[in-house]
């Protein structure tokens, strides 16, 4: 099997190439931590304490060490709106972008072909600071145990990159109802849901700007430069 | 302008618009100290020494040394730095001219902030030019410390290379007892309850009065063979005197350090004891002797003391500028809540008294909790407070630090910090102190204070150097 080819967000996160979509797609959906350095590194009053306080509350924040199979969404963010990630994507950089909902289906569809990997395939790019190797390996440790116990199905590498079992995901319907649907599955714990994500069609919420958050949404981000 | 360490307050400083010292604004730093800062580096040296042991002979006998010795050392010069540290000298000199011996002038009475000489020696062959930095104290002053804590830990704290000044005649004749032992505890002990770690620094045991003492003949013939124990007496002609090799004076300074030493170990009382605890804190131990004199003043010659021959007063100044590395201040950052319930923090003192105390152990750069980047650097003036509230968070700040030495951060919020439990089985667990405002706050966090208005500040500093010892202790 090839070496799948990695590269690491500014925040020092993996992302993996996918040959299908011509880019490489986020690892997992965006954590808190990587919010995180977003939020320090260009302090901005809009995303003020209040701001991410209200974030925690929808979803409480977990440390990579605490992470266990009954809290481990914690980890990732959510309760964002689709305009917010559309911030936190500017400040990746030229190229980083939110998925469109095709994107996102041909990236799940590829990988949950593929086998999952070994942790140490995403070094390659470099050396991953202490705090995201700890959580990468809690986190692959907990899905390890739940997919074949809440789907009842063997791991795949879409899994294991929490296509499924994670949270749902913004992504850019391109001119559907409402410009922002949802792409993914939720723990059933987390956030109970019918949606699957095999069938190919976005969940499409009414109004993601006005409306109240919503605590399942998240999102993870392509990035066409190399 | 570099940041420039204030001999007075011993804190970094921006000296380009004003040269008054910061904290005691009495006290102008010298203009050549400022802009020959990088050429001539400040040499930081304590002297320690129980009372009348000659401390103040021995710099009298230094400094006439220094001036007179540049037809040995060519090119090199001195400059007394400032008009406090031309009449000390000047009136170590008027007493030398005198057949009377100078009276101790140092003693327990003594515990206000002592005043440091300023001496520039600016080409010494082979060892470049160096400032020399000098604070003369009484071994005594260190059993005493409640009024002087402060400014005695940013001395210490500062301070690379000591002098003990030791007469063992003294100590053998000493009605209450004292030993070298007493001397070096008394110093360890204040050292300690300051929370200064001695690893590294330089220790040189000067044996003082050296011409009382019964030292091997090996020992003997090395104070003695001194060739340039002629320098300060009047009409000396330099032509006779042998050229200066740096490497094989060293050298030879180092054998007589080893023979000291053994000296020490199987002849001075709780000698043995003494070498064993210094080398157990990772002190850098050397020893040297002198004799400033040249023989006893209470002999009826009636010859003045400008005539005396003073035997190997270069040797402890020599080992002071081989020791000396570049003084690396611990870098401590400073990590400030934003939010409107700390607000009170930034608006009375206890944030300045804070800064002012830690800067006493380190260089201070400030942050605030959720800003990964610096928002003061050290030797600048303390942030204000924000003008909107970031998230408590710390992991960014944290996750830039790249270097292994040890850095203490001292975070002061008024709520919980989202992110702090991701260190707990880091090496941050033990670099961290949690400052808490509010009442009842509880981090899941080892090192941590409650804070109330009016509390001792002085504490958190303690705490926080606390972490460095034991630390230092477990690497």
């Amino acid at each position: 099997m090839p070496k799948p080819q990695i590269q690491l967000d500014p925040t020092g996160f993996p992302m993996i190439w996918v040959e299908e979509i011509e880019a490489y797609i986020h690892w997992l959906p965006v954590t808190k931590i990587q919010f995180e350095y977003f939020l320090c590194s260009a302090p901005d009053s809009r995303f003020d304490a209040a701001w991410y306080d209200k974030l925690l509350q929808v979803n409480e924040r977990v440390s990579p060490s605490e992470i266990r199979t009954g809290n481990y969404w914690g980890a990732f963010l959510t309760g964002i709106k689709p305009s917010e990630a559309e911030r936190f994507a500017r400040w990746c950089g030229q190229g980083y972008e939110l998925p469109s909902q095709e994107q996102w289906f041909s990236s799940y569809n590829s990988t949950k072909r593929l086998a999952p990997i070994a942790l140490e395939a995403l070094d390659s790019a470099g050396p991953i600071r202490e705090r995201c190797s700890r959580l990468l390996k809690q986190l692959d440790a907990v899905s390890r145990g739940e997919v074949p116990k809440v789907l009842g199905e063997q791991r795949t590498r879409a899994d294991q990159m929490f296509f499924r079992m994670g949270v749902m995901e913004w992504v850019d319907t391109k001119g559907q109802r409402s410009r922002w649907g949802g792409m993914g599955q939720t723990n059933p714990t987390f956030h109970g849901s019918l949606f699957v994500p095999d069938h190919g069609r976005a969940d499409l919420p009414i109004d993601p700007e006005k409306d109240d958050r919503l605590p399942h949404y998240g999102f993870r981000l392509i990035c066409r430069s190399e | 302008m570099p940041r420039i360490i204030c001999p007075f307050c011993l804190k970094s400083h921006d000296f380009s618009r004003s040269l008054a010292c910061t904290e005691h604004p009495e006290d102008s730093v010298p203009i050549a100290y400022v802009n020959e800062y990088n050429q001539a580096p400040p040499l930081w040296l304590a002297l320690v020494g129980f009372s009348g042991v000659g401390k103040t002979c021995y710099l009298d006998a230094l400094a006439l040394t220094l001036e007179k010795i540049s037809p040995i050392w060519r090119g090199m010069f001195y400059r007394l730095l400032d008009q406090y540290t031309i009449d000390t000298v000047r009136l170590m000199h008027v007493q030398a001219a005198s057949v009377r011996p100078a009276k101790a002038t140092t003693g327990p009475a003594d515990v206000k902030p002592p005043r440091p000489l300023l001496i520039q020696v600016n080409k010494i062959p082979e060892a470049g030019s160096r400032c020399l930095v000098i604070y003369d104290t009484a071994g005594e002053v260190f059993g005493s410390l409640a009024e002087t804590e402060q400014y005695m830990t940013a001395v210490l704290n500062r301070v690379s290379t000591t002098w003990f000044l030791v007469s063992l005649q003294d100590l053998k004749k000493d009605a209450s007892g004292k030993t070298l032992m007493d001397l070096f505890n008394t110093y360890l002990t204040s050292t300690e309850r300051l929370g200064i770690d001695l690893t590294d620094r330089n220790l040189i045991v000067v044996y003082a009065k050296a011409d009382h003492e019964t030292f091997t003949p090996e020992i003997k013939r090395y104070l003695q063979s001194d060739p340039y124990n002629g320098l300060t007496v009047p009409d000396t002609n330099f032509g006779d005197l042998m050229p200066f090799n740096f490497k094989d004076y060293m050298n030879e300074m180092g054998q007589i350090s080893d023979l000291l030493e053994a000296y020490t170990h199987a002849q001075v009382d709780q000698g043995a004891a003494f070498i064993s605890i210094v080398k157990n804190k990772g002190i850098n131990l050397k020893f040297s002797l002198c004799s400033a004199l040249g023989q006893d003043i209470r002999s009826e010659s009636g010859q003045a003391q400008s005539h005396f021959r003073r035997y190997r007063v270069l040797d402890p100044f020599l080992w002071a500028i081989s020791l000396e590395r570049a003084y690396v201040a611990t870098p401590i950052g400073m990590i400030l809540d934003s939010a409107p319930e700390s607000q009170f923090i930034y608006d009375d003192k206890f944030l300045s008294t804070l800064k002012d105390r830690l800067s006493d152990y380190g260089d201070i750069t400030c942050y605030y909790l959720g800003q990964a980047r610096a928002v003061s650097a050290p030797g600048l003036k303390l942030p204000p407070f924000p003008r909107f509230a970031r998230s408590r968070l710390v992991g960014p700040v944290l996750d830039h630090e790249m270097s292994d030495q040890w850095r203490p951060f001292i975070i002061i919020t008024a709520g919980k910090i989202h992110d702090l439990n991701d260190f707990g089985g880091s090496r941050w667990r033990d670099q961290i102190f949690v400052v808490n405002l509010i009442e009842e706050l509880e981090q899941d966090w080892p090192h941590q204070m409650q804070y109330q208005s009016g509390d001792d500040v002085a504490i958190i500093a303690n705490l926080l150097m606390d972490l460095k010892l034991r630390g230092t202790d477990h690497a």
